[in-house]
């Protein structure tokens, strides 16, 4: 414990958007050091029953991915916004914090902040909890997602005005209302880019009679995918396994074939969206219809994403500045505000 | 510059008005179209959006002008004009900040102290091994009252140092509790065999010898006339033990009955100084009984 604090005097503290896709770190007063993937590779010299070792973390693992010999296994750690493998997320964790605290000899033991999906159960809450502790955090403060990016997006979560935000992530959608510091409604669907890369995958071997990976999908969605059709389409080549050749094959896809793909995962945000406007109480619906909704996330930048929402809903619907890293910074500012205020005034159990 | 400036340039406002009414649009058509409020349009083309968030007016003037048909350039510009006063965002992916003198001291200075107190830890923690591996008591207290070990002879010996220093880890009271009970059974030992011991005292210092004998289990406080434990203890039945010390002794026995004094090898009576089967008296050798104050405890 003594040691632990001592520790923590050569540590800085962190903010951990501990994403699906991606984990990013904020570090208090230098701002996002680290932004990768949540992949890590596992090896396993002695086969599938055998001890294991991390081979590769974040960048290095997403390279991995798809492509790897039989005694390496990449591992997603992270499924549908939480845990899915401990193990793996604790040593993932340990990994991003002492590279964020590379130059220093002693073994960095910084308080931690972590987003968590507001749908999260106290059981996988604590999973999150317990990985951090494990990693060497000294103090661990959850905050939920939908608060985090609302704060990193400059909103004023602290006035007495609704404010509607939407966060689409890598494994969930987090829709929120937010009043005097607080959640007033949050709902979370578990439906985001990894979905959206699913339907992908699922729309070309259907329809193309051709089997892509996950990174294609990955590929194409940035690329060209759009959530509302484009005047002029956008073509894309991509390369897969014909099915019914076993061979190679090269196709052409369009943004608006790839907008039909989308359009499930796409309906189920939206529902996500009404159902929060007709629970929310009425007072804050008309702060709500004045300054309309903020996306943030990574499927924040799904072209034409913000032109769909508003559409559908008649609201006023805007991308907050780098969607991407809203959590992160957020999360960040967070921690600043809870010292300032002297107490946890965001953190959830 | 007022507030109002501040927050948006001048002119954005009369521009988005001017690029409405070459559209032939009334405020009315263009909220519903651009699924603005209308009262907020107006306020954007009045240049009145203090009351709202940064990312609310940027997202607002954005939507507006793309509504406008504004192309993408002039969209850009009017929201490079509005970054001027938005909150500076912090840059993603920082490039090491490279150390301050300051810093540098600071952090020197943490690793000096550090790594001084964990030194000073290590140095008492092996200092005070090597002692108790030497078999030397952890402490030793001899202020008045204070119960140090029972041992006659270390009483006389260092009976003389004045010390009111105490440094015991919780190891060291272990390893102080059984030199203790070693010394408690050797001088049992000792004193089931009066010849020796006394030959052992020393009779310039007019020591007496006290011995208790039980039957039964009973609480015994035996103290001497500088007020030092000679025995505090919960002595089992069938015990013999013998001290040696100064008069006069104050004695406690918790169960009377089951214990027999003898002092300098002479049957004491405590009878008369017992109440409800507990002894409290002082023993002085010349009288071979108690004075006053035992005996008003004894016939109270």
């Amino acid at each position: 414990m003594v040691f632990k604090s001592l520790r923590g005097l050569f540590s800085n503290d962190l903010s951990i958007d501990l994403g699906t896709a991606n984990t990013l770190v904020y570090v208090r007063g230098q701002g996002i050091v680290l932004n990768e993937p949540s992949v890590v590779a596992v090896r396993m010299d002695r086969g599938p029953g055998g001890p294991q070792s991390v081979a590769a973390v974040g960048l290095e693992a997403k390279r991995m991915l798809g492509r790897t010999p039989g005694n390496i296994r990449t591992v997603r750690p992270l499924k549908d916004g939480v845990i899915a493998d401990f193990n793996m997320t604790e040593a993932m964790l340990q990994h991003f914090i002492r590279k964020v605290h590379k130059s220093r000899f002693l073994r960095p033991s910084p308080r931690v902040l972590v987003c968590v999906p507001c749908s999260s159960t106290q059981v996988e809450r604590k999973a999150i909890k317990e990985s951090a502790e494990g990693a060497g955090a000294r103090e661990v403060f959850l905050v939920e997602e939908p608060m985090a990016a609302a704060i990193g997006a400059g909103i004023p979560v602290h006035e007495a005005r609704g404010a509607m935000v939407l966060d689409i992530g890598g494994g969930t959608s987090e829709v929120a209302v937010i009043s005097l510091n607080g959640l007033v409604y949050s709902n979370s669907v578990r439906v985001g880019g990894d979905q959206c890369d699913e339907a992908i995958i699922n729309f070309v071997r259907r329809n193309y009679g051709t089997l892509i990976g996950e990174t294609t999908a990955e590929q194409i969605k940035i690329q060209i995918g759009c959530a509302w059709p484009d005047s002029e389409p956008e073509e894309m080549s991509v390369s897969g396994r014909n099915l019914a050749e076993g061979v190679p094959r090269r196709i052409t896809i369009t943004s608006n074939e790839v907008l039909e793909a989308l359009n499930e995962s796409l309906s189920s945000i939206l529902d996500a969206v009404k159902t929060a406007l007709e629970q929310t109480p009425p007072e804050l619906c008309a702060d709500v219809v004045e300054t309309g909704i903020v996306l943030t996330g990574g499927g924040a930048l799904l072209r034409g994403i913000d032109r769909l929402i508003s559409e559908e809903t008649g609201l006023p619907v805007f991308v907050a500045d780098d969607p991407l890293t809203c959590v992160a910074r957020g999360g960040g500012r967070a921690l600043e505000l809870m010292d300032q205020a002297h107490g946890d005034v965001f953190a959830t159990y | 510059m007022n507030r109002q400036q501040e927050l948006i340039p001048l002119g954005i406002g009369e521009r988005l008005r001017q690029a409405r009414e070459r559209r032939r649009e009334s405020i009315g058509e263009a909220a519903m179209a651009a699924r603005i409020e209308a009262r907020v349009l107006m306020d954007i083309e009045a240049e009145r959006l203090e009351r709202f968030a940064p990312v609310y007016r940027r997202g607002f003037v954005k939507r507006y002008a793309e509504h406008l048909g504004l192309d993408r350039a002039e969209i850009a510009q009017l929201l490079e004009a509005m970054d001027d006063t938005a909150p500076a965002m912090r840059t993603v992916f920082p490039e090491a900040r490279p150390l301050n003198r300051a810093d540098r001291w600071i952090r020197a200075t943490s690793y000096l102290l550090a790594s001084l107190l964990i030194g000073t830890l290590v140095w008492q923690f092996t200092h005070e091994a090597l002692r108790l591996s030497r078999g030397q008591p952890a402490f030793t207290t001899t202020g008045e009252g204070v119960a140090g070990p029972v041992d006659p002879a270390t009483q006389t010996g260092a009976g003389a140092a004045d010390s009111t220093h105490m440094n015991a880890s919780i190891a060291a009271l272990d390893v102080l509790r059984e030199q203790r009970a070693r010394s408690v059974g050797a001088g049992g030992e000792a004193r089931t065999t009066p010849g020796e011991t006394g030959a052992g005292g020393a009779p310039g210092l007019a020591l007496h010898r006290l011995e208790v004998v039980t039957s039964g289990d009973s609480w015994i406080e035996i103290t001497d006339r500088a007020g030092r434990y000679l025995e505090q203890d919960l002595v089992r039945a069938g015990t013999t033990r013998s001290y040696q010390g100064e008069p006069p002794f104050r004695l406690l026995f918790g169960r009377a009955s089951a214990v027999r004094v003898f002092l300098d090898g002479e049957a004491v009576d405590t009878a008369p100084f017992t109440l409800d089967d507990v002894t409290q008296m002082v023993l002085r050798p010349e009288a071979g009984a108690a004075d006053g104050e035992a005996g008003k405890s004894g016939s109270g």
